[in-house]
């Protein structure tokens, strides 16, 4: 029995001509290989690793505040290494995979006074385990009267999950001059999805 | 056919078996159910459901009402997300799953004594799951980002747009607007 080019798919040859039980076999079980690992590949291509959560109560009011998102809403990496989010603490990346990762938030706010031209951002960082920052978006608006403020981000970041001191974490921050106080509503979440693996070439001058 | 292989079932032969054309036509339609399996998760992963309407239908936006969009065109939609004569002013979910939306809305800028405030949004059976406040007039607001709820085949989406002022005019018009929406992932 021979077997050919690059998939190793199974050939009789000319000393077993009357093999062809064994060729049977041997071929079935190389190409329920070959495609088992592309049904893999598509399956977590289909199945890209994400992740969504929410704060685990309404935050009130304050100038600057660290969010917790502590309500998972949704993760679909069981295999992943990095458990779930738990209670109070940040989200960590889905997948535990190099590659880039799209990644947002929105926060959802009501006014708990006269806050009209008070200064109202987000940020939201990727950190490493050592908790430096890696990666940041954000967004900011001003206060407009009464009805709460919607502030929207998201950006893409590579992530070198492999390397040493990697990142993994997410860690939203709001701030506001002291002049406006909102509460950070439980309708506020954020999100991360794996986008697939890049590569960081080198340039060559 | 005494023997299966592991992953995918394909049958074949062991030694000592008759080997005769039956045999052969088993063993090939094995394979052949093994490449539909993975020709049918390669669909998935390269066309996700998704679809995309844009312009909108002589709509005048009132101030201080949360106005739902309508829509005149379907630029893509690949699970039949869309039927514009039936309903134009939304996107239904026919595939349950994550899934990440788009909406953008362009004001045609007119005399306004005073704008307070846009709302963009995008709404989850007519709840506001994602939005973005802002308070130029001069601006299209486009949003994008994951939903924060997992939708279920029969899910509505709506872009929603709220503005507020003071002076007139009464309503402004829509000069554009987007919604779309793709899934990222399927439910567990």
């Amino acid at each position: 029995m021979r077997s050919f080019g690059t998939h190793g798919l199974a050939c009789l040859d000319e000393n077993d001509p009357a093999a062809v039980a064994l060729f049977l076999q041997a071929e079935a079980e190389r190409v329920d290989t070959l495609l088992g690992t592309q049904l893999d590949g598509f399956t977590s291509a289909y199945r890209r690793p994400t992740g969504i959560w929410r704060p685990l109560a309404a935050i009130p009011g304050v100038t600057i505040v660290t969010l917790a998102f502590g309500t998972n809403v949704f993760w679909n990496s069981a295999n992943s290494p990095y458990v779930a989010v738990t209670g109070g603490s940040l989200p960590a990346l889905p997948g535990n995979l190099p590659g880039s990762y799209h990644i947002g938030v929105m926060i959802s706010t009501t006014p708990a006074g006269v806050a009209t031209g008070s200064q109202h951002e987000v940020v939201v960082n990727i950190l490493d385990t050592n908790g430096n920052v890696y990666g940041t978006g954000n967004d900011a608006t001003s206060e407009t009267g009464t009805g709460g403020e919607f502030l929207t981000c998201s950006f893409v970041i590579n992530v070198p999950v492999s390397a040493p001191n990697v990142p993994r974490y997410i860690s939203a921050t709001w701030n506001e001059t002291a002049s406006g106080t909102n509460t950070i509503n439980v309708a506020s979440y954020c999100w991360a999805t794996y986008l697939g693996p890049s590569i960081v070439s080198l340039e060559v001058s | 056919m005494p023997g299966v292989t592991d992953r995918f079932s394909i049958p074949f032969p062991c030694q000592g078996d008759a080997i005769n054309p039956a045999v052969f036509a088993t063993w090939t339609n094995g394979i052949e159910s093994a490449m539909a399996q993975v020709d049918t998760m390669r669909g998935l992963a390269l066309h996700r459901p998704a679809a995309s309407v844009t312009f909108p239908n002589a709509l005048s936006l009132p101030q201080g009402v949360a106005t739902n969009v309508t829509f005149g065109s379907e630029l893509f939609d690949t699970d039949n997300m869309v039927d514009l004569a039936a309903n134009n002013d939304r996107i239904t979910i026919r595939t349950a799953g994550v899934y990440m939306v788009e909406a953008n809305l362009c004001l045609q800028q007119g005399p306004v004594t005073t704008y307070t405030s846009g709302r963009n949004a995008v709404t989850v059976n007519g709840t506001v799951s994602l939005a973005r406040k802002h308070d130029d007039i001069s601006v299209a607001s486009t949003i994008s980002g994951i939903l924060a709820t997992v939708l279920a085949p029969g899910d509505i989406l709506r872009l929603q747009y709220l503005w507020t002022g003071t002076g007139g005019p009464a309503s402004l018009a829509c000069q554009y607007a987007r919604l779309s929406a793709r899934m990222v992932c399927p439910s567990p």
